[in-house]
């Protein structure tokens, strides 16, 4: 960041994203309550949340202009957690099918 | 980064990132580790569970919602501190830092307020009421400790005075972390709904 040359478009930019993430915080709220299946709310709530990291990790952390190494260090949690939480979702999914 | 900035950080490695900077992202990526084994408790014990509280009837969603309002809002006041830091804004770095310890401040207040709140209600929500109680108190307490960490961190770039860039940078990157943390938190735990 101490090469970075402020202009006006790039914090038009940054206020932009605080508006989006806003947005998706109250919509994340609107759907919590909205009655329609549950489904349907789990998948956009998760959704919701997915899009909302991004955002931050894009406009705010500004990852895409890191260089590899530091892209690399910040993936391998994002990808090696729910890719732990899906073994363990085979898992117990595997157990209940042995037992019974 | 160019081989010449490379050069002139002499704490940089020879793709130019200083040391401090790829030593926080590599704290942070363990430190994500654990927030991800919470939640995946979190997920294990919800789902194993006979029985699981509607997080609607016990805790206040819509304050939550507020607070991670105050959080974003926090995350976005950061960067504009790194900003003016690194372009010598001396005054804007010292407002922005302000404005994000006051957020970071009022989201810990929030948080304290709820968990007085959840722990006098009639039924009271114990730590050790139940599971839901017990992992709620576990997963937004370790949240909130990194709140409370950054803050300090704010406050010591605050006393130290002049303007050093590379560390608010540092400072920046770990508080968006905990913003970036907190965003699976409230999905998971405020407001994914019960079977």
């Amino acid at each position: 960041m101490s090469t970075f040359v402020e202009t006006p478009k790039k914090t038009r930019r940054l206020v932009l994203a605080l508006a989006l993430l806003l947005a998706l915080t109250a919509l994340e709220l609107g759907i919590a309550n909205l009655p329609v299946p549950r489904n349907a709310r789990v998948t956009a709530l998760v959704g919701l949340a997915m899009t909302k990291a991004l955002v931050l990790l894009a406009a705010f952390m500004g990852i895409g202009r890191e260089p590899r190494i530091v892209r690399f260090a910040a993936l391998v949690p994002i990808i090696a957690g729910p890719g732990f939480a899906v073994v363990l979702m085979l898992e117990a999914a595997f157990r209940a099918v042995t037992w019974r | 980064m160019s081989a010449s900035v490379a050069r002139a950080e002499p704490d940089a490695d020879e793709e130019g990132v200083p040391a401090g900077k790829l030593g926080m992202w590599m704290f942070l990526a363990t430190d994500a580790m654990g927030f991800f084994g919470l939640l995946v408790a979190y997920a294990v014990l919800r789902v194993h569970a006979d029985e699981w509280p509607d997080a609607h009837e016990r805790l206040q969603v819509a304050a939550a919602a507020v607070m991670t309002g105050v959080l974003v809002t926090s995350s976005f006041t950061m960067t504009l501190a790194a900003r003016a830091a690194a372009a010598g804004r001396e005054g804007a770095r010292v407002a922005w830092l302000l404005m994000t310890l006051a957020l970071g401040a009022a989201f810990l207040g929030g948080q304290a307020l709820e968990y007085r709140g959840l722990l006098t209600d009639t039924p009271a929500m114990g730590l050790r009421t139940d599971t839901f109680a017990s992992t709620f108190y576990a997963i937004t307490g370790y949240h909130g400790l990194h709140v409370f960490v950054g803050l300090l961190l704010i406050i010591g770039a605050l006393v130290a005075g002049r303007a050093r860039p590379r560390a608010v940078e540092v400072i920046a990157i770990f508080w968006h972390f905990v913003d970036l943390a907190w965003i699976p938190i409230f999905t998971f735990v405020y407001l994914l709904p019960v079977t």
